[in-house]
């Protein structure tokens, strides 16, 4: 049964939901690449929270609480994720970052500041050719500066989890971009670190 | 703290999620190591690459109140849905007598397609969902029905409602008006699911007189007219200072707006409730709700 709106909870909501538009307008645009699914997005983020309104508990991270929302309906739109029968929880499964095995890479600034100048799309490309659970974790946190602790609540994983993502998804797009910058000639293939 | 170490809580450092004991560790580290200073320096560099390769999509100049606009329609929606927090509201009036006891759903199913003069004048009470879904279901009598409604109004009667003059209404006439034709798309792609309603156009202001510099009356081509809605707005256009129903005579008096929600304002007349969502300084959004029924119009939608 859906409650009444309180018209006290009604500004409420529009006084928490209202500063985080642009933040969430960035991430929708970021997951779905698409102005108008992005909007779409975010319309349906605010209409889900404001229907739930009533579970959010007073006090805690309302970003964090508005952004799991934003994600959940981003797999439930586009990712169609969530329609697909889940077998194995993949936290589960997801070596700790301690764990992994491959050697780190990382760019030295110069080869930075040669990517900088040297390359257009080939960054947002590389993003989204990310795993899905390691871009969202990454988006949320460089770009829209997350705190593991909100990406924790947000993403619905523990922290040690989110650590891994992120090093994973970070290490993932260097490779990848250290391919794309030698298969182009910008970098040479002999650089290493 | 050895090489693989450090360059393991890089990100961590640079995500300042380490804690202090650690912090100065790994910071200790770089200090004495040259080529791990030179990861850091590189990944820093890298993270504001990245950053700078995929700057932010700017967010939309009417995303927000589009957004809002949807949320006050939903919280409409609700509020139809369950009973309506009336002694929660504030008021900046105090609200009509309403005596009568809410008929039965049965009943107010029937009266949905019944003689609109036979309605009992009681404002808006609560609205059951299977009576929405049987008014849903009848839409196109009841599009009929609230055109009866308000085209039997007797302009004498309806003055009463408010308090401001015409006089008064038309010298308010300075406020340039624009109409976007993409609002009203946006609208009606949000709510066409919510709530039915009529939207006047651009053209139809201008063939029923509009005029760019002083304000806008608003006619339907086809029939439910003669319903029209003269809005007005003073100053930057934040405030509502006279709503009018032109071919009705009727005069709202904005200090008898009930803030419901918000931008969400409710208006007691004869019986029937007008609801008035306002989002940001420009866009208004009246919908008119019967004690009946809760099918809304879009009688005007001026974005100045």
């Amino acid at each position: 049964m859906a409650a009444s709106p309180d018209p006290a909870k009604c500004l409420e909501f529009e006084r928490l939901f209202r500063p985080l538009l642009d933040s969430l307008h960035r991430t929708a645009a970021r997951l779905t690449r698409d102005a108008v699914r992005a909007e779409d997005l975010v319309q349906e983020t605010a209409l889900k929270a404001f229907r739930s309104f009533e579970q959010y508990e007073a006090g805690s991270n309302f970003k964090a609480w508005v952004f799991r929302i934003l994600t959940n309906e981003y797999i439930n739109l586009y990712r169609q994720r969530a329609r697909r029968p889940a077998v194995v929880d993949f936290a589960e499964v997801e070596p700790v970052y301690e764990e992994a095995t491959e050697d780190p890479q990382f760019f030295t600034r110069e080869e930075s500041d040669v990517l900088r100048e040297q390359l257009t799309d080939e960054v947002t490309q590389a993003l989204d050719r990310l795993p899905a659970e390691f871009r969202e974790a990454l988006l949320l946190s460089v770009f829209e500066g997350f705190s593991y602790r909100e990406l924790s609540t947000t993403l619905g994983v523990p922290m040690g989890t989110v650590m891994s993502r992120l090093y994973r998804a970070r290490q993932a797009l260097q490779k990848d971009l250290r391919h794309t910058a030698e298969e182009a000639g910008i970098l040479r293939r002999t650089a290493t670190t | 703290m050895k090489c693989p170490d450090a360059r393991r809580h890089l990100y961590a450092l640079l995500d300042n999620e380490l804690d202090v004991e650690r912090n100065l560790e790994v910071l200790g580290h770089l200090d004495r190591c040259p080529e791990c200073a030179r990861i850091a320096s590189g990944t820093r560099a890298f993270e504001q690459m990245i950053r700078e390769k995929d700057p932010p999509l700017p967010t939309p100049a009417g995303l927000a109140d589009r957004i809002f606009t949807a949320v006050h329609a939903e919280a409409l929606r609700l509020s139809c849905a369950a009973a309506p927090p009336a002694a929660a509201a504030p008021r900046l009036a105090p609200p009509p007598p309403s005596t009568a006891p809410p008929p039965a759903p049965a009943q107010r199913a029937h009266d949905s397609h019944g003689d609109p003069q036979h309605r009992p004048a009681a404002p808006v009470r609560p609205f059951p969902r299977r009576a929405v879904a049987l008014v849903t279901a009848a839409a196109a009598g009841v599009a009929f029905l609230l055109t009866q409604l308000f085209a039997v109004r007797n302009p004498a009667e309806a003055l009463v409602a408010g308090s401001v003059s015409q006089s008064e209404a038309v010298v308010s006439h300075s406020v340039p008006l624009e109409f976007s034709s993409s609002d009203l798309g946006t609208i009606r792609d949000h709510l066409a699911p919510k709530v039915s309603y009529e939207v006047c156009t651009h053209h139809d202001l201008q063939g029923a007189g509009f005029s760019p510099s002083g304000g806008g009356l608003c006619r339907f081509p086809n029939p439910p007219s003669p319903l029209a809605v003269l809005i007005q707005y003073a100053g930057l256009g934040t405030e509502v200072t006279h709503l009018v129903v032109p071919d009705t005579g009727i005069l709202l008096d904005p200090s008898r707006l009930l803030p419901r929600c918000a931008g969400l304002y409710e208006y007691k007349w004869q019986g029937h409730e007008v609801l008035i969502c306002r989002c940001g300084p420009s866009l208004c959004l009246f919908v008119f709700r019967s004690d009946q029924d809760v099918r809304g119009r879009l009688l005007s939608c001026l974005v100045r």
